[in-house]
């Protein structure tokens, strides 16, 4: 992440336009220490960058409902997911958020996908709502008051596709969970789709060009491999080595059934 | 590995005086030893160093493949369409926009898994 801290600097001094930094979600707890700090860790780097929203994915619920909504506390972005309530009925996290950036309005809704209700131990604690019904209320009321509308989805990409073809007025659809890299945004209908890589090894990059009725002029996404070649931004390369030194082997040992992914 | 009495054998002729001159001393089995002793060194060195790096990259919660992907969560994360190219890192050239018309960049992130760095 201190790559990536790098990078995005980088771009935020070579862009002139409006700028969003966005995470799909699962992104808290997996690889130690995340667990140990309970998430802390990862919060508190992407406050440092300045996220400017993330979603709930099912990784983001592994220590619960409770350990989740104690980190949105701490973080200085939105953590968004419009379909996820607790067995009670009550909602997890917003639905979505409005920033203004360069004279845009710009909406983001949130979604987490079904499949975090079988998470163990956890699924008894939440309910997850049907993401496309969920995004059609949604969208139905946060389109007019925006010039532009992000779906920033934790559902996979072809449930992403589906969910475009099913629900008009999304602009793009962020995602996640399904690991892909890409060469080019998916595009359904109006809307276009990306989403790349996991376990912070690499950063998408989506320039889309509007003309003056909204309309898609150019698209382009860029995968960005965080190798190297990029060096440490200091500030997180300091928060790093404090976690590291804090935390400084895993406890307990790592417990996963499967190998790690390649890279 | 090879044994360290070859290593090298008709290349260095300077390592060969000095290989007889030590067999003459009675220092050859001591010589061995300590070579073997310094290659076990360096192998278990480097054989800790791969174990660390291996236990960072180990996520403590197992990987759930994405069921609605043809990929599984082990596998090298795959194109859409073709093996990826290398990607300029350079932001895109800024090129003229008409009148009203606006270019919105997105940086994105998934899946993060709480990964610090990648080995690093």
């Amino acid at each position: 992440m201190a790559r990536r801290a790098t990078f995005i600097k980088q771009e935020r001094a070579a862009t002139q336009g409006p700028l969003l930094l966005l995470d799909a979600g699962s992104t808290l707890f997996g690889y130690w220490p995340s667990i140990e700090s309970e998430g802390r860790i990862l919060i508190e780097a992407m406050n440092a960058m300045g996220y400017d929203a993330m979603a709930v994915g099912e990784y983001d619920l592994y220590l619960g409902p409770d350990i989740l909504q104690r980190r949105i506390a701490e973080a200085a972005f939105p953590v968004l997911s419009a379909n996820l309530y607790t067995s009670e009925g009550q909602a997890v996290t917003g639905s979505h958020t409005i920033i203004e950036r360069n004279g845009m309005t710009i909406g983001i809704i949130g979604l987490t996908e079904p499949e975090a209700e079988a998470l163990p131990g956890v699924g008894a604690l939440i309910t997850v709502h049907d993401p496309v019904e969920t995004a059609r209320i949604q969208v139905e009321a946060l389109r007019p008051q925006v010039d532009l509308l992000i779906v920033l989805s934790h559902v996979g990409l072809e449930a992403d596709m589906a969910l475009a073809e099913a629900v008009d007025g999304i602009d793009i659809i962020v995602g996640g969970r399904s690991r892909r890299l890409m060469q080019m945004p998916e595009r359904v209908n109006d809307t276009l789709i990306v989403q790349q890589g996991y376990a912070g090894e690499w950063i998408g990059r989506l320039t889309v060009s509007y003309d003056a009725d909204w309309q898609i002029v150019s698209a382009t996404e860029d995968l960005v491999d965080l190798d190297p070649s990029f060096e440490d931004d200091p500030e997180l390369k300091a928060m790093r080595d404090a976690w590291a030194q804090r935390w400084p082997s895993p406890t307990p040992l790592p417990t996963a059934t499967e190998p790690p992914p390649a890279g | 590995m090879r044994p360290p009495a070859t290593r090298g054998r008709g290349l260095r002729p300077g390592h060969l005086a000095l290989s007889s001159e030590r067999r003459r001393f009675g220092s050859t089995r001591l010589t061995h030893s300590i070579r073997w002793a310094v290659a076990l060194s360096v192998l278990l060195g480097c054989a800790a160093l791969l174990a660390a790096c291996g236990t960072a990259l180990t996520p403590t919660i197992p990987l759930v493949a994405d069921p609605t992907s043809a990929f599984s969560a082990t596998a090298t994360p795959t194109l859409a369409s073709a093996t990826p190219e290398p990607t300029a890192t350079e932001p895109p050239t800024a090129t003229p926009t008409p009148e009203g018309a606006v270019t919105l960049v997105i940086l994105h992130t998934t899946d993060v898994f709480g990964q610090m760095d990648p080995c690093g």
